[in-house]
């Protein structure tokens, strides 16, 4: 029968700084988000979107968030994602990654995101461990070997005598 | 293959900050860019060298290290591609002639783009040989009056028309914002979304937005949805093959330095000589043979 459809939106948020925003919330961005929709699409966008939007998720370590939209708005919404500029007075950009009816698959892809990054890191340790280790098989083979002096005989140079 | 087509240079830190975003949003190259007023002299010759990307991740002491780099993520055998551009803004008619002039300082440039300041100046750099693009400053109020036959021309000598969308993110001023949304589409009424480009004239890695991001901005520009991600993958390939063909004496002959060869096909001529020298050899036994 006649069903309402929506559309989950995957975003991810980057910062200038890198200072920790753990003041921001789920509030927070719902209300940053109706502010840009209204100023780039007017009251009218807003009165068709009503009680369809809504933030479902959002993780502040790793920056990604979920929003629910309704079908016929999808691009609107995903427009003044790009266009948001400011939060709480610091530069910030945002990405869209996937785009969804269901938050199953979305949560999916959140999945897949954060392995490529783990990935890198884990690269990143490796070549580290292999770096001490290679230093350490070098510092073991250096030995101070004792110099002979080219002009005296052999016969002056000093033998280690055995004890018997 | 997404190519990011104007981001402004800086200095290698951040250029090397702006690969490891672009790395991140989906992007497979990079065309850095110069600015100039009017006059082209002697010192404006490209100084642009490529950054060597396995070095600067590898290394632990040196103060490029970023750990969002993500260039080790891609294959190894699938390089970042890394080009150079040159920006000029035309005001007087009388420094036209140099754009012909200084043929061989704009040759060392992959790229040459032009931003005409009046409809006079525009209709003259269209038969200019030595250009790959034309493009606006979209923020400001009037744009310049354009013209179906003279849009017309250019494509058939193959010229391209460019949109910036980097004026948008500035937030305390608005009206940059919507000067930049109507200039925009009357630029594509006028080519009807041929040969055009989406760049981004960037100061800053934080202006920058994902390949997918551009192509939904593309439609509120009234180009339509097929066009939409020709216009990043197709057209900025072509304007880079473009580019070769104007360095190059039209593709007949291409110097490069010995360096780029791999190491494989630089003693290819040896080989060569050792398969005609067994070829030799054979015969000879074949007409010992003979012989017995």
């Amino acid at each position: 029968m006649v069903r309402v459809k929506f559309r989950y939106l995957l975003g991810h948020v980057r910062w200038q700084t890198t200072t920790k925003m753990n003041s921001l919330d789920i509030s927070g961005i719902y209300h940053y988000l109706k502010n840009s929709v209204k100023l780039n699409f007017g009251e009218y966008a807003i009165c068709r979107l009503g009680w369809t939007l809504n933030v479902k998720q959002y993780n502040p370590l790793t920056g990604l968030f979920i929003v629910r939209c309704s079908r016929s708005q999808m691009r609107q919404v995903w427009l003044s994602l790009t266009l948001l500029d400011e939060i709480n007075s610091q530069k910030c950009a945002i990405s869209i990654i996937h785009s969804a009816g269901t938050i199953r698959s979305c949560n999916l892809q959140a999945i897949k995101h954060t392995n490529s990054s783990l990935l890198v890191a884990k690269s990143l340790i490796q070549i580290k461990n292999e770096k001490e280790k290679y230093q350490k098989k070098k510092n073991k083979k250096k030995k101070t070997k004792k110099k002979k002096n080219k002009y005296l005989p052999n016969t002056l140079v000093k033998k280690n005598k055995s004890k018997k | 293959m997404f190519i990011e087509l104007d981001f402004q240079d800086n200095g290698k830190q951040s250029n090397y900050q702006a690969i490891s975003t672009l790395t991140q949003l989906g992007y497979d190259g990079v065309v850095f860019s110069r600015t100039i007023d009017d006059l082209i002299t002697k010192n404006d010759i490209c100084t642009f060298k490529e950054l060597d990307l396995k070095e600067l991740d590898q290394n632990e002491n040196s103060s490029f290290k970023n750990l969002s780099s993500l260039t080790l993520m891609k294959n190894e055998k699938k390089q970042f591609r890394q080009y150079s551009r040159l920006n000029i803004k035309i005001s007087s008619k009388k420094n036209i002639f140099l754009l012909k002039k200084m043929e061989n300082i704009l040759k060392t440039y992959d790229i040459v783009a032009v931003f005409p300041q009046s409809t006079e100046i525009f209709e003259k750099c269209i038969e200019l040989p030595t250009i790959d693009i034309i493009s606006f400053d979209l923020s400001l109020k009037y744009l310049i009056k354009i013209k179906y036959k003279q849009v017309n021309k250019a494509i058939i000598n193959g010229l391209f028309f460019e949109i910036r969308y980097s004026s948008m993110f500035k937030t305390k001023q608005l009206q940059a914002r919507k000067n930049t949304f109507s200039n925009a589409i009357n630029v594509v009424k006028y080519t009807k979304g041929k040969n055009l480009l989406i760049a981004s004239g960037a100061n800053d890695p934080i202006n920058l937005r994902g390949t997918y991001d551009v192509m939904n901005m593309a439609t509120f520009f009234n180009i339509p949805f097929n066009q939409a991600k020709n216009i990043l993958t197709a057209n900025s390939e072509s304007v880079i093959s473009h580019g070769l063909m104007r360095k190059t004496y039209f593709g007949v002959i291409k110097i490069d330095d010995k360096k780029k060869i791999p190491k494989e096909l630089q003693n290819s001529s040896d080989e060569d000589e050792d398969e005609d020298k067994e070829e030799i050899e054979i015969e000879k036994e074949e007409m010992m043979i003979e012989k017995n």
